[in-house]
């Protein structure tokens, strides 16, 4: 019994463990989590069996790289996650991780993918579709709360800056509070859409079949990798509450542009 | 007539008010110089950190225009700023004036107790430079009296009514709990005090910077705080949540350089500034950084306005009492424009009583006993009491109520008995014309060239 058509299975199964270490060092309180750390080694090993499925595809298999789409993705996500494993020096650049991790993954899953083949989710795109909606929809239902949450900390940072606050100003929560809330939102929504975005490019060869899904699912990595983004240069470089309330609103609004894109353009099937 | 001349948190903003702020040898200073002017009589100077203001007494003879002079001349008030950011009453105005500050009426927070204390440090100070005479001892007695009234008959100490309390709410307003929220206290003062005990009561870790170590060490040990020196200040602004300054320096004390380079080493956690003191101890422009909220004591003021809304009916009730106060104030001003004459009345009685005393005794009684001369003395005395009561008393109502009225008697009575006119020892007065009961045969006010048998 050969191995072989488990290997991206197992590329599969290192990536999801390394971003969820990823990820789990990101919100961790301790500056040089443990999780971090596994992370890193974990990755590695990922990335070791993805190039022996290359190696695979491409001397065995013989696939030609200039005529398979497929091909291209798998060695692309190769390459972004090689060149990551190659200049990540310690905890600031281990934050991106939380990025680059699941968008090789779903790379990868997506050139599996791509040509109407999902080995790697055989017998599961029902249940994969329905975690990659659910999520979808709780992680855009986050966003619009943290861009609301991102609102009343901008009105009540406003009226404290103008040393006039209003009574309505002063009835609102305290502002490190509602930091703490657009925080806590924009990770748990990092987290679902990561999800979504992992699982949604399952279904990725119906994605490029016009335009209006194109730029849905343009929008949608855009939102993505800006909530990302809030978040890990939060971690890093420890944002202020107006810089994190500002770019919640974005998301925000980027969410709501999403939904309506599905809505008057078609919901039929699709990434995040 | 009563001058007051001042600038408050009402007329001024803090960037004028400060200039013109006295502590303790600076009210000292202003105290001598204007008694030395000589255009007052009495002053009184009340330094705060929403006010100066300075209470005056002058002769009737004055010029208001005169004595406003002489005191923007000491405590170097801009001229150009009369009338709008200085104001001046005069009279009933200025007694009601400092009776409503003393009831915390005119405070930056209506209700506060800590202006009582302050304008008795004051009175206290003038009454040590000997510029406090009877005019101010009254108005002053009356004030202590009007504030107590407040503070007990009305619901004006209830709820948030201190400039401490106002800063906990605004921190409470960032960070909604201070436990285990790091704040920086700058100053041993007072004020520092207050605002220290309060945080010990929210739970929040407390550092007291000051350049007094004694003293901060002191302040340490009651509110359970850590004590550091002022060269650990840029450190604690990278560390605190909250920094309160109340300190007495003349210069801003915390830069905006020096939060700047602070920030960089807080991640994004907001930091708030609150700067009770006049003059400001933070530079004004600390508050133009992102993450960063500062207050100074004019900000407060708006704060409060919740507070002030409920404390409306309690403010009613406390204008009635300073009414009612000034207008008793009032009336013992008049009642004393008619003590002399009454004085003055009562003196001549006794005067002539007593030389007829001395006259009969040596004469037409010479024969009485001493118990019988005793007996005599004592008749002559309550008839004088019981005669002199009721003009007396009727003297004193009308003084009260019908002060035209009084002024028109006080003279007659003057006229009347002559008590304009000193009566020297041995002198009798001129003799008035004889009633018809006494030339009957009574003695009572007769010709005292008169004898009768016994």
């Amino acid at each position: 019994m050969t191995l072989v058509p488990y290997v991206p299975l197992v590329v599969v199964a290192f990536y999801l463990l390394a971003s969820g270490l990823f990820f789990t060092g990101l919100v961790s309180r301790r500056p040089a989590p443990v999780p971090a750390r596994w992370a890193t080694a974990v990755l590695l090993v990922g990335a070791v069996v993805h190039a022996i499925h290359i190696v695979h595809q491409s001397l065995v298999l013989h696939v030609c790289p200039v005529a398979s789409a497929r091909f291209v993705l798998s060695l692309a996500a190769l390459v972004m996650v090689s060149t990551y494993l190659f200049h990540v020096r310690g905890t600031r650049r281990g934050a991106l991780g939380v990025l680059v991790v699941p968008f090789t993954l779903a790379l990868f899953l997506a050139s599996d993918a791509v040509e109407g083949r999902t080995a790697v989710v055989v017998g599961m795109p029902r249940l994969v579709l329905a975690v990659h909606v659910t999520v979808n929809l709780l992680g855009s239902g986050l966003m619009l709360l943290a861009a609301v949450v991102g609102m009343a900390y901008l009105l009540e940072s406003r009226g404290l800056k103008r040393r006039r606050p209003s009574r309505a100003v002063m009835r609102l929560p305290g502002l490190s509070g509602l930091q703490g809330w657009v925080r806590l939102l924009l990770r748990a929504g990092l987290l679902a859409l990561t999800v979504g975005v992992i699982s949604g490019a399952v279904f990725s060869d119906h994605e490029f079949s016009g335009f209006f899904r194109v730029l849905r699912l343009g929008l949608s990595y855009l939102t993505w990798l800006l909530v990302g983004a809030l978040v890990v240069g939060d971690r890093v470089r420890g944002y202020g509450g107006r810089r994190l309330a500002l770019g919640a609103i974005l998301s925000g609004l980027l969410t709501v542009v999403v939904m309506l894109l599905y809505v008057l353009v078609g919901r039929a099937g699709g990434s995040a | 007539m009563i001058v007051l001349v001042g600038i408050s948190h009402h007329t001024a903003p803090i960037e004028l008010r400060e200039r013109v702020a006295l502590d303790a040898s600076g009210c000292r200073a202003v105290l001598a110089q204007l008694a030395a002017s000589g255009s007052v009589r009495e002053v009184l100077v009340l330094s705060t950190c929403n006010r100066v203001e300075i209470l005056a007494e002058a002769p009737p003879s004055a010029k208001c225009g005169e004595v406003v002079d002489a005191i923007t001349r000491a405590c170097r008030f801009p001229t150009d700023q009369m009338g709008k950011s200085i104001y001046l009453c005069e009279d009933e105005l200025a007694v009601r004036h400092l009776l409503r500050v003393a009831a915390s009426l005119d405070s930056l927070v209506v209700g506060e107790p800590q202006i009582l204390g302050q304008l008795k440090v004051a009175f206290d100070t003038a009454v040590e430079a000997g510029t406090v005479g009877p005019v101010l001892h009254r108005v002053m007695a009356r004030a202590r009296r009007t504030a107590k009234r407040v503070r007990t008959e009305t619901a004006i100490g209830q709820g948030q009514v201190s400039v401490p309390s106002v800063a906990l709410s605004l921190a409470q307003q960032v960070f909604d709990v201070l436990t285990n929220r790091r704040v920086t206290l700058i100053g041993s003062g007072e004020m520092a005090e207050a605002i220290a005990l309060l945080l010990k009561e929210s739970g929040a870790e407390l550092s007291l910077l000051g350049r007094n170590a004694a003293r901060t060490e002191e302040l340490s040990r009651r509110c359970c705080g850590t004590p550091h020196g002022f060269e650990e200040l840029e450190q604690e602004l990278s560390l605190s949540d909250v920094v309160i300054s109340s300190t007495s320096a003349p210069h801003p004390i915390v830069s905006y350089a020096q939060v700047k380079r602070s920030l960089a080493h807080r991640r994004g956690r907001s930091l708030l500034f609150v700067d009770v003191a006049v003059p400001r101890d933070i530079e004004p422009k600390v508050g133009e950084l992102d993450g960063v909220y500062l207050f100074n004591i004019d900000d407060l003021s708006r704060v409060t306005a919740d507070s002030e809304a409920l404390r409306g009916e309690a403010t009613r009730v406390a204008e009635r009492i300073v009414d009612e106060e000034l207008a008793k104030l009032r009336d013992d001003a008049r009642l004393e424009r008619s003590v002399p004459t009454i004085r003055a009345l009562y003196a001549r009685m006794d005067h002539i009583l007593r030389l007829e005393k001395e006259r009969s005794f040596s004469g037409r009684l010479r024969h009485l006993g001493d118990a019988e001369r005793e007996a005599v003395s004592c008749l002559l005395e309550a008839v004088k009491k019981r005669l002199l009561h009721t003009p007396a008393t009727e003297l004193r109502r009308l003084a009260r109520t019908e002060p035209d009225r009084a002024e028109e008697a006080l003279e007659l009575l003057t006229q009347l008995f002559s008590l304009h006119s000193p009566v020297a020892d041995g002198q009798a007065p001129e003799p008035s014309a004889p009633s018809p009961e006494s030339v009957d045969g009574c003695c009572c006010g007769g010709d005292p060239t008169r004898t009768e048998e016994p």
